[in-house]
């Protein structure tokens, strides 16, 4: 074998074994100072001590982060698939369909700190909504489009065209099609988007800052009340400093835990569609 | 009989490229027509612009009418020509779903829904594409699983089952072998007196067996048309001699 494709060989595995190396590391670490606070006290109560999050739980900012993550998934998920959709199915102007890419290549590159503005700006301030999950979740939901019309769009362009050209050449119209060959073809990716998207929107932290998130509530029953989120409680424990850190480890550990989880179960499920899909 | 179908000076383009140059021709009803021409002469085209499904191409241009049953066809919406004007394509592309689910796709949107006459209409058009009797004990098994000549004529049963007045085959067996290929043949054959069928083939042998009418396409046009019989063995044009002696195709 050729030096060069030696040291090429050297680097590639040398970098996976490095990236593998760090990821296990940081599950590692995180889940060894994090697992030791993990009780059903502290998944179920409300942070509590003379600094805040020193004893109690995260039960709060567990139901906070869920009730944004879905309300930034109704916001955002549904206008993101809308949008695939019609880019791949309906669009007939290449001008059109340039135009979406570049509308949702510049949403990606906003900062999310300047989506948490704008929502502060407009919704909290302008709208009088107040700091509420709503207005969190909007900015949430502009930030998660782009990410998840990218892969619903993905999803629906690896249907073959043969067999949606199949379904039209039948006289059937392009809702019968994406109903019965279309959606069920790429339903496992889809809802993998779907809850990815929800994993993403739930590490946020920027958007959330200063319109939803606060430091302590309740768990919600509104979307019309300020929450406590993981990622928000999170940077909060940290910076009280080593009293809060236990917590913090807890609390690291239970968004990666659920992060982890979710990716699992997305893929796992993509891929049990795709073959019942191809077994039915 | 008057033509099922008539096209006058058709034109079609993709972006800059045109493909079709004024074709013009007459298709017989409840005939087999075969289009025969070289690589890239346009005949799949020509299919697409008579079923309508050109349409959907972003950078196709049309011009010209196609007349079906005296009917501009580009008054039709799209739906309504692809009911009337099937098609088959090149690669058998069934469902990945059962035969009988395949079968009742298209009668389902159509409304149909009695299990009795959905099941009367799976059995009639099977039994039209000469396949009834090897798959009517397991309707239920995935049409996935069916060999290509199976899948081919399953292809065809249901596009049958959107009941076209005309069938259009873009070589639609170009990738069988000769068994499979001389059981399509004969499923054709039988079709002709309830549809009118145009199909698009290579094989020169194949048109001679089963058309009643061969056309020669080269450039987007149309060199000869005529009745089997004068366009095999007494061909008028240089390149309908060159095209069946194998000079060129």
């Amino acid at each position: 074998m050729h030096l060069r494709e030696k040291l090429a060989k050297l680097w590639a595995y040398g970098s996976m074994a490095l990236v593998a190396a760090v990821i296990i590391f940081l599950f590692g670490y995180i889940f060894q100072e994090g697992c030791q606070t993990l009780t059903w006290e502290f998944l179920t109560q409300p942070p509590g001590g003379t600094v805040l999050g020193s004893t109690g739980g995260i039960g709060p900012a567990i139901a906070g982060s869920l009730w944004f993550a879905g309300m930034a998934l109704v916001i955002g998920g549904i206008p993101a698939i809308a949008c695939a959709v019609y880019a791949v199915y309906f669009c007939r102007k290449k001008g059109v369909f340039r135009l979406i890419r570049g509308v949702m290549q510049s949403i990606s590159g906003i900062p999310s700190i300047v989506l948490g503005l704008f929502a502060y700006s407009l919704f909290v301030r302008i709208l009088g909504l107040g700091r509420c999950i709503l207005s969190g979740s909007i900015g949430l939901g502009v930030m998660i489009l782009p990410f998840m019309e990218v892969r619903a769009e993905k999803a629906f362009l690896e249907v073959p065209k043969s067999m949606v050209d199949s379904s039209y050449a039948l006289g059937c119209s392009r809702f019968y099609t994406f109903q019965k060959i279309i959606l069920p073809y790429c339903k496992g990716e889809l809802i993998s988007a779907v809850i990815l998207g929800g994993c993403y929107a739930m590490g946020a932290t920027a958007p959330l800052m200063f319109t939803g998130a606060v430091a302590y509530a309740k768990s919600p029953t509104s979307i019309m009340e300020p929450a406590m989120a993981l990622p928000m409680h999170l940077y909060l424990l940290v910076s009280q400093g080593q009293a809060s850190m236990p917590a913090a480890y807890g609390t690291a550990c239970v968004m990666m835990g659920i992060i982890f989880v979710s990716n699992l179960a997305a893929t796992q499920y993509a891929r049990r569609c795709r073959a019942k899909w191809h077994q039915s | 009989m008057a033509p099922i179908i008539e096209i006058k000076d058709l034109r079609a383009a993709y972006g800059k490229k045109q493909v079709l140059n004024g074709f013009s021709m007459d298709i017989a009803q409840n005939k087999i027509t075969a289009i025969l021409g070289p690589s890239g002469c346009g005949k799949t085209t020509l299919l697409h612009c008579l079923n309508g499904s050109i349409r959907s191409e972003a950078d196709a241009s049309v011009s010209g009418h196609i007349f079906l049953q005296g009917t501009d066809t580009a008054a039709l919406h799209s739906q309504q020509l692809h009911r009337r004007i099937g098609i088959v394509f090149q690669t058998p592309t069934v469902f990945p779903f059962s035969i009988y689910k395949n079968m009742t796709y298209c009668a389902k949107y159509n409304g149909i829904r009695n299990p009795r006459e959905l099941r009367r209409l799976t059995e009639e058009k099977l039994t039209m594409a000469g396949l009834w009797d090897e798959v009517k004990d397991d309707l239920s098994e995935n049409a996935m699983h069916l060999s290509g000549g199976q899948q081919q004529r399953l292809c065809i049963a249901r596009a049958l089952t959107a009941d076209p007045e005309v069938l259009l085959l873009d070589e639609p067996c170009s990738a069988l072998d000769a068994a499979s290929t001389a059981a399509i043949e004969q499923m054709l054959l039988s079709l002709k007196s309830k549809y009118t069928i145009v199909i698009v083939t290579h094989n020169i042998a194949q048109a001679q067996r089963i058309c009643d009418y061969a056309a020669l396409m080269d450039q987007g046009q149309l060199i000869e048309y005529a009745e089997r019989d004068a366009f095999f063995r007494h061909p008028q044009e240089e390149r309908t001699k060159a095209f069946l002696g194998g000079i060129y195709g």
